[in-house]
């Protein structure tokens, strides 16, 4: 190559480069935002003169869809045109808070249902104005007028883009009641889409929080006590600061933090400070300990979480009662980008960058701590490589705004793969118990279930713990899906120190398996079909007997079992939605469960985003199958014991069973996706191994050794 | 480094000192700017830390090696024994490659050497100072697997895909038409914590049949 042609490419390169945005099609990715939107009815939309139409989404990216399913139930409204629709990230600010929780959070399946009407309202809000700001141009009455494809048309025929209309538009008052569409116009809303940040994600432009860079940035790794309450007692900061590239050893409450120029610089000068912690708490901590006291806690009275009806009188009375215990232990949300946060303080203004769960949450964190107003708190929210419920935690921004406000630079805080796992904020482990009671004719009369585990509450907001009952510990334990006429539900509160939090599902994630496993157990002793046994519990008709039935129904549950297989099936009803799943399975004489297919049916209300729905679906029950057959935290020595994938198993390819989902289609309100496709997956899968083996298995993960033939 | 140094005097041999020193400079910067543009469009970390190591302390020594990724040689200050992992993501800016687990456990640090998936978290740079580094970005946007992954719709996150997408590529080019059990087999060693595997499987699948018909 000569030079001349050197300069020649290069140039050309720079101009390709330059002109690359307006070369890419709407809805790849990110950025193609109007300079000066003509037209911003509301802070979640913006058209641009050039037609453009952005939606702004405060939701954190976790790859649920939020970030497609969002724009699609305002541009469905708004009869926008798809292809003119982009996606962008909000901060941290005050219109994409929860309407109901009045915080900006991304958990507990809300991003959609929360905001059903708000979402909807302000695409037909936008829509409405448009029309008007045409019939206004046309000299027309605003009825005459209809909408299609980003378009206003005369009744004649003749149109106006909404480009072209957005600056006389934005003069118009925003209507607080426009009509809403029926569920019979929606073309957008449930209907077929690709998302709008795969593309990003698979040509691997995507930065996540682990990803991101800031002029003048350094990383850090905080060392953290490895067993619980302990404290550095010495370290050897001369040895670490000699390591290529350290900047600063920072010494914080209970941890040290080394500040390098490089991510690896940091993790290596980590090692050489060769800290010695101190004994900590509770030196005897370890998995024997644990169950000791969950056995301990089992035994005691407990507060009542509900009280229906005399459930002793009813198992006095009862023709037959069944007594059972289940245990399951902690897990670990074990998502695959590590825990990180970006920060930089500067004296007038804050600003973070994370994958975080909880915008607010870190906005007021890092106010507290730099004594900045939260205004003065800008808070980008990055794509998250799962989240699963830890990413809400304040743990990173912590560490990154402290560390920043040392430095005087901006700082990245990351974990290790071994950080994440001694950190985590557990699903909190449970032994429960459940006595029952059936009548002559085999219907339950008494239903007496004691929990025993640790309050996630008592830590994040101790006002929701009244009478001593954790909401969190007892969901799906005092609103099963059954009737039941003597009800009563107690909890009583493990203290250890172990940080537990909210994992993908909560408190149903846990008790679903138990009552959904003690259920069959009842239709077994009552000699029913483990189906209709449910089924004759439940309000006939209601969403939760219908998905239980379509979920049968799909599977085959009243076919002919291949040879060899036997079939379980198990319902929830959780977050404003029901699922449902069969589970077909066999066993091998050494106890291996194979997982031939699980058939899920799903009623979220109106389903805006189908395909996201059967993702999250296939999701629920890669992650429930990973959590029944492998999923553990051992403890030892007063700490976690498990540091990395090496020893805390999730589920593989080949284990993957034939998933199939069904939604069911109705035009309810919205409800929750992400959560309710998982807990009904174990017991599905437990139950199908007890119709194959006659063996329980109480426990998750599953002791398969008991399944083995002698 | 020294061969493009000839590259950019030559022309300067007529110049009377002090203007040749100023244009010298002025080329390295240029050069320097061109590099960047010739790049995956993405503003390399080395910029930032370039920068840096002008200030870093006297007891830093450089140790200045080049490695080509993506058919791109990439002068880089890297110590033997760093994992190629962490040159790739923090002196190199390509964060496409992952860190997740460290301990090759999971796949999704995974790149291509001389065309073969390997896990740059327990490669180090002096191993493969010869050889071509590819990493998601250097597949074509209309590589197969590139496309049948958006075509199934496979990620969620997101974050293990590009590993999983180049193991998948290196799989695909030994074993053009695999069986599902094959599949598993290939894959059973890398974690998607989201759940993408049915898709992962069907994209492989369909990705097959398009560098089928690609090939001819």
């Amino acid at each position: 190559m000569t030079r001349r042609s050197f300069l020649q490419k290069s140039s050309l390169v720079l101009a390709m480069g330059a002109l690359s945005g307006s070369l890419k099609m709407f809805n790849v990715s990110a950025v193609q935002a109007a300079a000066d939107p003509a037209f911003k009815p509301h802070a979640f939309l913006e058209i641009a003169a050039d037609n453009a139409v952005t939606v702004w989404v405060g939701q954190t990216n976790l790859g649920q869809g939020t970030h497609t399913g969002i724009p699609m139930v305002i541009a469905d409204e708004l009869d926008a045109a798809w292809e003119t629709v982009q996606v962008r990230p909000a901060p941290a600010a005050d219109p994409f808070k929860d309407p109901v929780w009045h915080m900006q959070v991304t958990g507990g399946s809300t991003s959609i249902r929360h905001r059903w009407d708000l979402l909807r309202t302000v695409g037909a809000a936008a829509r409405q104005m448009l029309m008007e700001a045409a019939a206004g141009q046309w000299k027309i009455s605003v009825q005459k007028c209809t909408t299609k494809d980003g378009r206003v048309i005369h009744p004649e025929g003749k149109t106006l883009r909404y480009g072209q209309l957005a600056l006389i538009a934005a003069t118009l008052p925003v209507p607080e009641k426009p009509p809403l569409k029926t569920p019979g116009d929606y073309h957008i809303i449930g209907t077929p889409r690709q998302r709008l940040d795969i593309p990003d994600k698979v040509m691997g432009r995507t930065v996540f929080g682990m990803d991101f860079t800031v002029s003048g940035m350094c990383t850090a790794v905080v060392a953290r006590p490895p067993r619980y309450g302990a404290s550095p007692e010495s370290y050897d900061e001369q040895a670490a600061m000699a390591v290529k590239g350290v900047l600063k050893v920072v010494p914080l409450e209970n941890r040290i933090a080394v500040c390098a120029k490089t991510t690896y610089a940091a993790m290596k000068a980590r090692d050489f400070l060769n800290i010695k912690w101190s004994k900590g708490t509770m030196p005897e901590l370890n998995d024997t300990f644990i169950n000791t006291v969950y056995q301990a806690h089992l035994e005691k009275k407990g507060s009542a979480a509900k009280n229906m009806g005399d459930v002793t009188a009813a198992l006095a009375e009862a023709s037959q009662t069944l007594d059972q215990q289940y245990k399951l232990h902690y897990i670990s949300h074990a998502q695959v980008e590590p825990i990180n946060c970006t920060a930089h303080v500067e004296k007038d203004r804050c600003r973070i960058w994370a994958p975080t769960q909880g915008p607010t949450l870190a906005q007021m964190t890092a106010s507290r701590l730099t004594g900045l107003p939260p205004e003065k708190v800008r808070v980008e929210i990055l794509p998250a490589g799962g989240g699963f419920g830890l990413r809400g935690e304040p743990d990173p921004v912590i560490d990154a705004v402290l560390l920043s406000k040392d430095l005087g630079r901006p700082v990245k805080v990351v974990y290790t793969r071994e950080d994440d796992f001694s950190n985590d904020y557990f699903r909190p482990a449970n032994q429960s118990r459940i006595t029952a009671g059936l009548d002559r004719d085999g219907r339950i009369t008494a239903w007496f279930h004691k929990v025993a585990a640790q309050s996630i509450m008592m830590r994040i907001m101790p006002r929701q713990v009244r009478n001593g009952i954790d909401p969190d510990a007892v969901s799906g334990t005092v609103d099963m899906p059954y009737e039941i006429p003597s009800h009563y539900v107690t909890y009583a509160m493990v203290d250890l120190p172990i940080q537990v939090g909210w994992w993908r599902s909560v408190g149903y994630s846990i008790n679903a398996f138990i009552v959904e496993s003690f259920m069959d157990e009842l239709a077994h002793a009552a000699g029913k079909d483990p189906l209709q046994f449910r089924l004759d519990h439940m309000e006939k008709d209601s969403r939760a007997y219908n998905i239980l039935s379509m979920a049968a129904d799909k599977g085959g549950w009243h076919n002919p079992v291949p040879e060899g297989r036997a079939r379980g099936i198990a319902v929830t009803a959780c977050f404003e939605s029901f699922a449902a799943h069969m589970a077909e399975v066999s066993v091998d004489k050494k106890g291996s469960i194979t997982v031939h297919k699980m058939v899920c049916a799903i009623d979220c209300g109106t389903a805006v985003f189908p395909d996201a729905i059967r993702a999250q679906a296939e999701a629920g029950v890669v992650m429930g199958l990973s959590v029944a057959f492998h999923e553990k935290i051992r403890f030892a020595d007063g700490g976690v014991k498990t540091s990395n994938y090496s020893d805390y198993r999730v589920l593989s390819m080949s284990e993957v069973p034939e998933i199939e989902v069904h939604i069911a289609r109705n035009n309810l309100k919205a409800g929750g996706i992400g959560e309710p496709v998982f807990p009904s997956v174990a017991p599905a899968v437990a139950n199908a191994v007890f119709r194959a083996t006659g063996v329980r298995l109480r426990e998750l993960p599953f002791q398969t050794g008991l399944l083995a033939k002698a | 480094m020294q061969h493009h140094m000839k590259k950019v005097l030559s022309p300067l041999k007529k110049f009377s000192g002090m203007t040749k020193k100023w244009m010298l400079y002025w080329r390295i910067s240029i050069w320097k700017h061109a590099m960047i543009c010739f790049s995956d469009h993405r503003q390399p970390q080395s910029e930032q830390s370039a920068a840096e190591s002008l200030t870093c302390n006297a007891r830093e020594e450089n140790h200045m090696i080049t490695l080509t990724v993506n058919g791109k040689k990439r002068p880089v200050d890297a110590d033997p024994d760093t994992p190629l992992l962490w040159v790739l993501r923090d002196n190199l800016g390509f964060t496409s490659v992952k860190y997740t687990c460290g301990i090759s456990e999971c796949g999704m640090c995974t790149v291509l050497i001389d065309g073969e998936a390997r896990r740059s978290c327990i490669v180090y740079v002096d191993e493969v100072l010869e050889s071509d580094i590819t990493t998601i970005e250097g597949l074509p946007a209309d590589h197969p697997v590139k496309v049948a992954w958006i075509e199934k719709q496979v990620p969620q996150c997101g974050y293990c895909q590009p590993g999983i997408m180049l193991q998948a590529a290196d799989f695909l080019s030994r074993e053009p038409n695999p069986a599902d059990t094959q599949i598993d087999a290939a894959m059973d060693n890398v974690i998607c914590r989201c759940g993408s595997h049915p898709r992962i499987k069907q994209a492989m699948h369909l990705a097959a049949r398009l560098a089928a018909k690609q090939g001819g």
